[in-house]
C-alpha cells in the first residue's frame, strides 16, 4: 500500500505541471514565467562564432544578470582585439530599455538604441532581441502539440507577439520540457514566416534551478552558428543593485 | 640616485602585488602612407604599436599607455620613440570614480568631431586617426559620481597642454601660419576646469557641460619690431608673438532614439578673449564668441549595413578685434608720415600692409581648422561573415569647393590580425587659400596591418 502511495505522489509530482497546463498556451508562457529563478547569476562563457566556411572566432565574456535577465553586464576578456569592450542592459517597465556599449578605444560609453534589436551582438548569431527577456503580455499563445526533444517529453507552444508590439521576428515555437517547463529547443520565424534561427539549450541543476550550461545558435538562413558555453556559474550570491552602472563598464571583473 | 628610487618603490609595491592584478595588452601597428599621385612614401610619423599596462589592487587601480613612434625616413628626427601617452591612478569609491595623473578624456555624444569636447589636446599629426589615439594627454584630476539617473564629472588641470601641430614637416598637409621666429607666450594662469552633468532618460541621454580654460591651438598676439638693422642697410626685424586666450565653453549634448533612427547632437558656445599681457610694441586683441554644433543621424539596416550623416558648423556670432600699439610703435609711425625719406619706403610698405590677423577658433572640432560648414555622409557594412568591414565616408564642404572622400577596409586574415587599407582622395576648388586644394597631394593610399595582443 505505501509503495502504491508512494508510487501515485511520485507520478503526481512529476505530472502535476503537465496537468496544469493542460490548459492555454498562456498558462504554459506563466507558468514558464512564475518558475523559480536565480535573483541572480554570475557566469564565465566562451562565445565560439563559426562562419559558413567553418571558420571559428571564439571570444570570452564575463556576464552577471539580475532581476530575471532584465539586467545584464557583459565584459568581454578575449581576443585581444576587444578586450575590455564591455555592454550594459537595463529593461525598464515604464520607459525604453537602456543599452551601453564601453569602447575603450575610444574612451566613451555610448548608448545604442534599445529599438535596434535585429542588430548582432558583437557579430554574433544573437541579436539583442535574443538577449531580452520576452515579456509575458507583449505575446499571444498556443499549445501546437507535443514532441521528444533529445529524449525529453516537450509540448510545442507557439508564440506571436502581439498587433502593436514591434518585434523582428513574426512568430517563436518553443519546444518546451513538460516536467521541468523549459525551454529545450527555440524556433525564431522572420517578418516572411520563415525558419530564421534555430536555438537549442541544455541545463544542469543547482540549488533547485535550471541553469544553462549550452546554448547553441543557429542562423538557418545564413548558415553560421553560435555556440555559447558556461562556466564557473554562481547564483544567488547578492549582486548589489549599482553593479549596474556605467562606471562597471569600465572597470574589468576580477 | 633615481635608479635607488625606483628599486625602492618596486620593492615597496611587491607585496602588494601578491594579491594585485596584472594585465598587458596592446598592439601593432605597422603602416605606410603612399601619395597617390607619384606613389611616393609620405613622410610624416606612425605608430607602430602601443601598449598597456594596468595594476588593479582592490578597489584602485594604476593605468599606463605607452606608444612607440617611429617614420620609415629618418627615424631619428622624431626624436623619443617611446612615448607615455597615459599614466594615471583610478579609484573606484562607492560614489562613482576618481582619477589622478596624466590621462586623455572624452566628452561629447557625436562621434569623432566633438565641440564639447575640449578637456585634451589633439595631436595632428595623427588627426587622421581615431578615437583617443590622435589625443595628447594631460595632467588632471578628475571625479564622476552616479546618483541615481544622473552622472556628475568634474575635471580640473593644473598644467596647461596645447595642441601638437607638426611644423617643419614638408609633407603634413595642411599649412600651420606660424611666421619663422615666432615667440610662444604661454598661460600666466595654467589651471582650467570643467564640469559635466549627464541625465538618462527613456529616450535617450542630455548633457551639459562647462570649461573654463585656455585654447588649445595659439592665435596671434603681437609683433615685435627690430628697427637696429636699419641704421646699418639691413632689413626691420619682425618677432610674431603668439598666446593661447582664455575661453569659456558652454555645451550640451545629447543622444535621442526616435523611431529606427539615433540622433546625437553636440552644442558648444565659446566666449574667448585674448590674455591681458603686454608684451609687444603692437598688440593684437581679440574678444569673440562661436558657436559649434555637430548633428549627427545614424540608421542601421538589419543586414549590417550602417548609415551616418553629419553636419558640423563653426560661426561666429561676434568679434571685435584690435591692434594696440605702444609708445616705439606709434614713433616709428610717426616718423614713416615723413614721406620724403625714401629710405624709408620698404618699411613704409610693411606697415602700410599690417593689419590684424583673421578670427579662428582656438578651441572645439578640429574641422574648424579647414572648413566652417561641413556635410558628412558615411556607412559601413560587414561582409563575407564579419571577416571583411568595408567602410566608405564622404565629406563636402558646404562653403567652398572641398571633397574629401574616403574608402577603407579591415580583412580578418586570422585571429587578432588584420590587413588595413584606406584610400583618402581630396579635391578643392581654385579659390585663394582654399584648404582642400591644399590636400589634394595628400591624396593617399595607406596599407598597415594590425596585430593586437
Amino acid at each position: 500500500m505505501k509503495t502504491t502511495y508512494k508510487l501515485f505522489l511520485t507520478v503526481l509530482i512529476y505530472t502535476l505541471p503537465m496537468v496544469l497546463l493542460a490548459g492555454t498556451g498562456y498558462d504554459l508562457a506563466k507558468a514558464m514565467e512564475d518558475k523559480a529563478s536565480p535573483s541572480d547569476m554570475k557566469s564565465n562563457m566562451t562565445m565560439t562564432l563559426t562562419n559558413k566556411q567553418g571558420k571559428t572566432r571564439e571570444s570570452t565574456i564575463r556576464s552577471i544578470t539580475a532581476d530575471d535577465n532584465r539586467k545584464q553586464i557583459i565584459w568581454f576578456l578575449a581576443p585581444a582585439d576587444d578586450e575590455g569592450v564591455a555592454f550594459l542592459k537595463i529593461e525598464h517597465a515604464q520607459k525604453d530599455d537602456e543599452m551601453r556599449l564601453w569602447l575603450p578605444a575610444f574612451k566613451k560609453v555610448r548608448r545604442i538604441s534599445s529599438k535596434k534589436k535585429a542588430d548582432s551582438f558583437m557579430g554574433s548569431d544573437l541579436s539583442y532581441e535574443d538577449m531580452t527577456s520576452r515579456e509575458l503580455d507583449e505575446y499571444t499563445y498556443e499549445i501546437l502539440g507535443e514532441k521528444v526533444v533529445d529524449g525529453i517529453e516537450c509540448h510545442i507552444l507557439e508564440s506571436t507577439p502581439k498587433e502593436g508590439v514591434t518585434r523582428t521576428y513574426k512568430r517563436f515555437v518553443t519546444y518546451v520540457s513538460k516536467t521541468d517547463l523549459i525551454p529545450m529547443l527555440d524556433e525564431a520565424y522572420d517578418t516572411r514566416d520563415s525558419l530564421l534561427k534555430r536555438r537549442v539549450m541544455k541545463y544542469r541543476k543547482e540549488k533547485g534551478y535550471d541553469l544553462p550550461v549550452e546554448i547553441f545558435v543557429e542562423n538557418v538562413q545564413k548558415g553560421t552558428n553560435t555556440r555559447l558555453v558556461f562556466s564557473s556559474q554562481e547564483v544567488d550570491t547578492g549582486v548589489e543593485e549599482d553593479l549596474f552602472q556605467e562606471k562597471n563598464l569600465k572597470r574589468m571583473p576580477k | 640616485m633615481k635608479k635607488l628610487t625606483s628599486a625602492i618603490a618596486i620593492l615597496a609595491l611587491l607585496p602588494l602585488a601578491s594579491f594585485a592584478q596584472f594585465n598587458i595588452s596592446g598592439d601593432l601597428t605597422p603602416a605606410g602612407m603612399l601619395r597617390i599621385s607619384d606613389g611616393s612614401l609620405i613622410d610624416l610619423p606612425f605608430r607602430l604599436g602601443n601598449v598597456a599596462v594596468d595594476y588593479a589592487h582592490g578597489d584602485f587601480e594604476l593605468k599606463t599607455v605607452t606608444a612607440l613612434e617611429t617614420r620609415w625616413k629618418d627615424p631619428e628626427i622624431n626624436g623619443e620613440m617611446f612615448r607615455l601617452r597615459e599614466a594615471y591612478l583610478l579609484w573606484y569609491p562607492t560614489f562613482g570614480e576618481v582619477k589622478l595623473g596624466k590621462m586623455i578624456h572624452a566628452w561629447g555624444a557625436a562621434d569623432a568631431n566633438n565641440p564639447t569636447d575640449n578637456l585634451s589636446p589633439y595631436d595632428y599629426y595623427y588627426m587622421f586617426l581615431t578615437g583617443t589615439d590622435r589625443k595628447l594627454g594631460s595632467l588632471s584630476l578628475a571625479a564622476k559620481t552616479y546618483i541615481s539617473d544622473f552622472q556628475i564629472e568634474v575635471v580640473a588641470l593644473p598644467a596647461f597642454e596645447a595642441n601638437r601641430f607638426p611644423l617643419n614637416e614638408p609633407d603634413f598637409p595642411i599649412n600651420i601660419p606660424i611666421p619663422e621666429g615666432a615667440q610662444y607666450f604661454y598661460p600666466e594662469n595654467e589651471f582650467e576646469i570643467g564640469g559635466r552633468i549627464q541625465y538618462a532618460m527613456g529616450i535617450g541621454d542630455i548633457s551639459a557641460s562647462y570649461f573654463k580654460g585656455n585654447d588649445r591651438s595659439f592665435s596671434p598676439a603681437g609683433l615685435e619690431i627690430n628697427l637696429a638693422p636699419l641704421f646699418i642697410g639691413g632689413a626691420p626685424e619682425f618677432t610674431s608673438h603668439l598666446t593661447y586666450r582664455e575661453t569659456d565653453v558652454f555645451g550640451m549634448d545629447a543622444v535621442l532614439f526616435p523611431g529606427n533612427w539615433t540622433l546625437r547632437g553636440e552644442f558648444a558656445y565659446f566666449r574667448t578673449h585674448t590674455p591681458d599681457i603686454d608684451f609687444a610694441m603692437s598688440k593684437f586683441t581679440y574678444d569673440a564668441e562661436y558657436l559649434q554644433s555637430v548633428v549627427q543621424v545614424e540608421y542601421a539596416f538589419p543586414n549590417t549595413v550602417q548609415l551616418m550623416a553629419q553636419f558640423i558648423s563653426n560661426n561666429t556670432q561676434k568679434m571685435e578685434s584690435a591692434m594696440e600699439k605702444d609708445g616705439n610703435f606709434q614713433t616709428i609711425e610717426f616718423m614713416l608720415q615723413d614721406t620724403s625719406n625714401h629710405s624709408l619706403d620698404p618699411l613704409r610698405s610693411l606697415f602700410s600692409q599690417m593689419g590684424i590677423p583673421e578670427f579662428s577658433a582656438g578651441m572645439g572640432t578640429p574641422f574648424a581648422l579647414i572648413a566652417d560648414q561641413v556635410v558628412i555622409l558615411s556607412s559601413m557594412v560587414t561582409l563575407l561573415d564579419n571577416s571583411l568591414e568595408l567602410r566608405g565616408m564622404i565629406m563636402v564642404n558646404l562653403e567652398e569647393t572641398g571633397y574629401m572622400a574616403n574608402i577603407g577596409s579591415t580583412y580578418s586574415l586570422m585571429e587578432g590580425l588584420n590587413l588595413e587599407t584606406t584610400l583618402g582622395y581630396f579635391i578643392g576648388g581654385d579659390e585663394a587659400g582654399n584648404r582642400f586644394k591644399q590636400l589634394e597631394d595628400f591624396s593617399n593610399l595607406t596599407l598597415g596591418l594590425s596585430y593586437s595582443f
